[in-house]
């Protein structure tokens, strides 16, 4: 039972001087005892190396890691009592399952009886479903039994913390759905404290308590899934969390008396001055529409702006559609169910609700305005991750 | 565009080749092909078809002109004479009951012993050796890394012919001159390179991950190597061994020119036999199939690693 | 639990106290020493030998001659005789090897069944001990019982028994033969290594592109197998102008000199004529082309795998 912390952690790799490449940059988080936290972002932007850090893999430059209080950068990893999942397994070639489940929990303590060792990997085979497996060599595993095994390897020594990196990625796509299911469901049966790594935000909307949003080596945000989506920090995690990408217009933002009159271009629409909390000062905004919230008028009134495009491509995904439009020289991506009649050519009128529009300062890049939820809805995440999936896959591609 | 004119039917048939597509040229090339497999065949095949038939000859059959293809009366004549001869030498005069008298001047068992003894021991200093450098060389970045890898590459090309005046020199200054342990470091010297390539090829190729993994099981540096590294490098180190055995076991030019005929191992051994008046040729073969068996054992073990290991891992297997 | 205690074990601190810069080449010491002493130095000290007229029975009384040995080099008939076999030792020998071997190589590729056992079959005359495969083939050449002979003259090419090994015209191409005999399978190996290495859909995309056979063979068996080849080819050239065991025991390089080439030129002035000056300016000549081959091989080398 462990709380993490990470304060001001920064990782350079070779003399910063000459040439050394910041991995990451000026951490700092809390994962809480028991909590699920998914370091989210594209590769190469340090979740991994700060994933490997606090396993001990990886020695911080600067900051400080600590359990529960106690500093553990000097700690050898062998000593942290940590368990990792690898993004390849990892499986030892040259043992079998049996093998590779006890071989941590003897190296642990070397005094540990036999009967207790093959009680504890009977005991996870089960929560597994992997008993028939435990003579066969890692070779001779399916690619999701392998990484049962890997998970079982962890889990057996009931360790501090779990760290998981991108322990999916080899997988295909149904076992991927499959195995986030259980991973999500063992941690919350064993109440372990994790971190996660994946670049798949589908992934970490539907596994994560807690999801840290990570760029160039930088915390960008840190929060619940629902957070992360409806109030993103900047536009940076708005685009990246939700699938299809966020629509983003560059546009102007002048005060009307008690609305803000906003300017994009393709359409122009008021907002409360109660839902932005914009300085004086600020002019110039990117607007972002998920797709998700733009409606073809004729399903759906939403009292918002009103967007004419010309469809160019409708994409079927089984029960809706991705919309590809052109307004006005820019491209608008759209979700909705009614499309069997749709052309490809012929246009439509969109339509968003004001709550769900997004809104950010040009110059910062800093979120403005997020998007409220309404009655109507239940929450938001809940349909993002439905209207998610398909999308999430092209993405991984 | 020229493309709207073009029949297809009618380029297809421009691509057409007499050698490929017509029924002559079909049989051309079948008879073409086995005619070069059978010439080839025969070419590296006869040669070893030979050996094997003539060990199996009597001392009268090879004397025949002109020599039979397939042994008349095959006999195990050559073999008893190879084996005889070495007990002879040994000081013995009868065996079990068996009156031993041998006009043979070979002491094939002797020159296996010697042989076995130069062999294994250059195989254990260059696999030791090697493989420690290899790891180092493989885990590590530091200065002059690239010039040591290049300094060990060139340094398979020279051995033998080309330092073998220089080393019978440098033999006589050190007083090793006709001892085993000479050949068996100049040997050691000239395996550890490629110990050195081979396992550096294992080590580079050793997912991290496995390290990493080790490392959150709780291992110890000595616990990853002993536990995790070691069990999986087994093969690649046996083949190594193997290598460098070899090696050891085929050279001739250091041992003949740095030992005495009393401490000869097998290759200048055989060689004075060959050289020798009357040459018996069964008991040549005889004993060359003796000699040739660790050889042919090692062959199948390392054939995986052999391109690897003589090229220096540059074409990988 | 105190974390501080178990940063570091006692023989990771040992280790600490050697300086940096130094600690990561203890490893490598024993490997580079033995090369060193024994393959490095030696060369170095031929040099020097070189410039002297040391005698193997009188080691100690060798002068500094100057360039005298070199100069003999240069004038003695016998020396450029040698030279001469040994350059077509070496071209006919390497490309007899190649051409052979490369067909060999393609045919376990493309056309034999099991490949695996066929091309350890094949490997046999290259890993078998020198003297056994020489020995072989001077059986074979053998002028009173050799199959060789028998069969020339059944097939017509001759009237009766020649004494090839003993002929000053013939005598350095039986040795050739043996040579290309050990040499070829190794070469068929890279071959086939090389050959196995090509990704079949290149094949096929060649063939979606109307490429014939040959063609694709042309355009695209070749040019994936080029640094391959330029490996085998210098490995071929290396063994060759090393050869002394296939000559010294088929020949002894007679009668005269008509069989020796350089290593065993080298061999007879040491270890014959006792004349280690002498001998050891041939090894630089001989050192002189290996250091050649070897800076191409290693060039190569380069090219292929990038980064050591």
């Amino acid at each position: 039972m462990t709380t993490l912390e990470l304060d001001g952690v920064t990782k350079t790799f070779g003399a910063p001087d000459a040439g050394g490449v910041v991995a990451v940059d000026d951490v700092s988080l809390t994962v809480d005892d028991g909590e699920f936290l998914v370091l989210l972002g594209p590769s190469g932007c340090g979740k991994t190396t700060t994933l490997r850090m606090i396993g001990g893999l990886e020695t911080p430059t600067e900051g400080v890691i600590s359990f529960d209080g106690t500093e553990v950068n000097e700690v050898k990893a062998r000593n942290r009592d940590v368990a990792m999942v690898f993004q390849n397994f990892a499986l030892y070639p040259h043992m079998n399952v049996s093998q590779n489940l006890g071989f941590g929990l003897r190296r642990e303590n070397e005094d540990r009886s036999s009967e207790e060792i093959i009680d504890r990997i009977e005991a996870v085979a089960e929560m597994l479903e992997i008993e028939g497996l435990l003579d066969n060599t890692p070779a001779a595993l399916s690619g999701g039994q392998k990484q049962r095994v890997a998970l079982g390897r962890a889990i057996i020594r009931e360790p501090r913390l779990f760290l998981f990196d991108e322990p999916l990625a080899n997988l295909d796509a149904s076992l991927r759905k499959t195995m986030r299911t259980e991973i999500d469901e063992l941690q919350s049966e064993v109440g372990i404290t994790s971190v996660y790594v994946t670049h798949n935000q589908e992934e970490a909307m539907s596994i994560g308590d807690k999801i840290a949003v990570m760029n160039d080596g930088r915390l960008q945000q840190l929060g619940t899934p629902s957070e992360v989506f409806n109030e993103p920090s900047n536009q940076f995690v708005a685009q990246f969390v939700g699938s299809p990408d966020m629509n983003l217009y560059e546009g102007t933002l002048t005060e009307n008396g008690d609305v803000y009159r906003v300017n994009v271009g393709i359409t122009e629409f008021d907002l409360p001055s109660g839902l932005v909390q914009a300085g004086d000062d600020v002019l110039d905004v990117v607007v972002g529409f998920r797709p998700q919230d733009l409606f073809q008028s004729r399903t759906r009134q939403t009292g918002g702006p009103k967007i004419e495009a010309d469809l160019r491509v409708v994409e079927p995904l089984g029960t809706e559609a991705i919309l590809y439009g052109e307004t006005e020289g820019r491209a608008i991506r759209a979700t909705d169910t009614q499309f069997h009649d749709l052309d490809e050519d012929q246009s439509v009128t969109l339509s968003i609700a004001p709550e769900h529009i997004y809104l950010f300062d040009a110059n910062t890049e800093e979120l403005l305005k997020g998007r409220l939820m309404t009655e109507r809805e239940d929450t938001g995440v809940g349909e993002v991750e439905v209207r998610d999936g398909a999308g999430a896959e092209v993405r991984d591609g | 565009m020229a493309a709207d004119t073009t029949d297809p039917a009618e380029e297809f048939g421009s691509n057409r080749s007499w050698l490929y597509d017509t029924t002559p040229g079909f049989y051309l090339r079948k008879v073409l092909i086995w005619g070069t497999t059978l010439g080839l065949s025969t070419f590296i095949l006869f040669p070893l078809y030979w050996m094997v038939v003539t060990a199996f000859k009597t001392t009268s059959e090879i004397q025949q002109i002109p020599p039979t293809v397939v042994p008349e009366t095959p006999s195990l004549e050559g073999f008893r004479l190879v084996v005889e001869s070495s007990l002879a030498a040994g000081g013995f005069d009868s065996f079990l009951g068996w009156d031993i008298s041998s006009a043979i001047d070979i002491d094939v068992l002797l020159l296996i012993a010697n042989s076995l003894k130069v062999a294994v021991g250059a195989g254990l200093i260059a696999l030791v050796f090697g493989t420690i450098a290899a790891y180092v060389l493989s885990q590590q970045e530091f200065r002059g890394k690239n010039a040591i890898m290049s300094l060990l590459l060139a340094s398979l090309m020279f051995p033998g012919t080309a330092i073998m005046v220089p080393e019978w020199e440098l033999i006589s200054t050190l007083n090793l001159f006709n001892s085993h342990l000479a050949l068996i470091l100049i040997y050691g010297a000239m395996t550890a390179p490629f110990v050195v390539w081979l396992m550096k090829g294992f080590f580079d190729d050793f997912p991290d991950s496995i390290l990493d993994a080790a490392r959150m099981d709780q291992c110890t540096p000595y616990e990853s190597f002993r536990y995790v590294i070691a069990p999986m490098a087994v093969n690649s180190l046996i083949a190594s061994f193997i290598f460098a055995f070899l090696l050891a076991w085929n050279e001739l030019v250091f041992a003949l020119t740095l030992l005495n005929q009393s401490k000869f191992t097998v290759p200048p051994g055989l060689l004075t036999f060959v050289q020798g008046f009357n040459t018996q040729w069964n008991v040549v073969a005889a004993a060359s199939i003796l000699v040739s068996l660790p050889v042919l054992a090692g062959l199948a073990y390392i054939q995986r690693y052999f391109v690897q290991g003589l090229t220096g891992g540059a074409i990988k297997g | 639990m105190s974390y501080a205690d178990q940063a570091l074990s006692s023989y990771e601190r040992a280790l600490g106290r050697v300086p940096d810069g130094v600690r990561v080449y203890l490893p490598i010491l024993p490997v580079l020493a033995l090369v060193g002493v024994f393959i490095l130095y030696p060369i170095a000290q031929a040099i020097w030998t070189s410039f002297t007229d040391k005698h193997l029975l009188r080691p100690d009384e060798a002068e500094f001659v100057g360039v005298e040995n070199y100069g003999e080099v240069w004038t003695n008939p016998q020396i450029h005789e040698v030279l001469w076999n040994t350059f077509v030792w070496v071209s006919v020998g390497s490309i007899a090897a190649i051409v052979i071997g490369f067909v060999l190589g393609w045919l376990l590729h493309e056309k034999l069944p099991y490949t695996s056992v066929a091309s350890a079959i094949v490997l046999v005359p290259w890993v078998l001990p020198r003297v056994v495969g020489a020995s072989i083939w001077k059986f074979m050449f053998g002028g009173s019982q050799g199959i060789i002979n028998e069969l020339l003259v059944q097939l017509g090419v001759i009237d009766d028994y020649v004494v090839m090994l003993g002929s000053t015209e013939l005598s350095l191409w039986p040795p050739i033969v043996g040579m290309v005999w050990r040499l070829a399978p190794l070469f068929a190996l890279l071959t086939l290594t090389s050959l196995k290495g090509i990704d079949r859909q290149l094949y096929e995309a060649a063939r979606m592109d109307g490429a014939t056979p040959w063609e694709q063979f042309r355009y695209v068996t070749l040019p994936m197998m080029r640094y391959n080849l330029v490996i085998g080819f210098l490995l071929m050239l290396i063994y060759n102008i090393r050869n002394f065991s296939m000559v010294w025991v088929m020949t002894r390089g007679g009668p005269g000199v008509s069989s020796s080439t350089l290593p065993v030129m080298i061999y007879r002035a040491a270890f014959v004529d006792f004349q280690v000056g002498f001998a050891s300016a041939l090894s630089m000549l001989l050192f002189a082309v290996l250091l050649v081959f070897s800076y191409y091989y290693i060039q190569v080398y380069d090219k292929i795998r990038g980064e050591f």
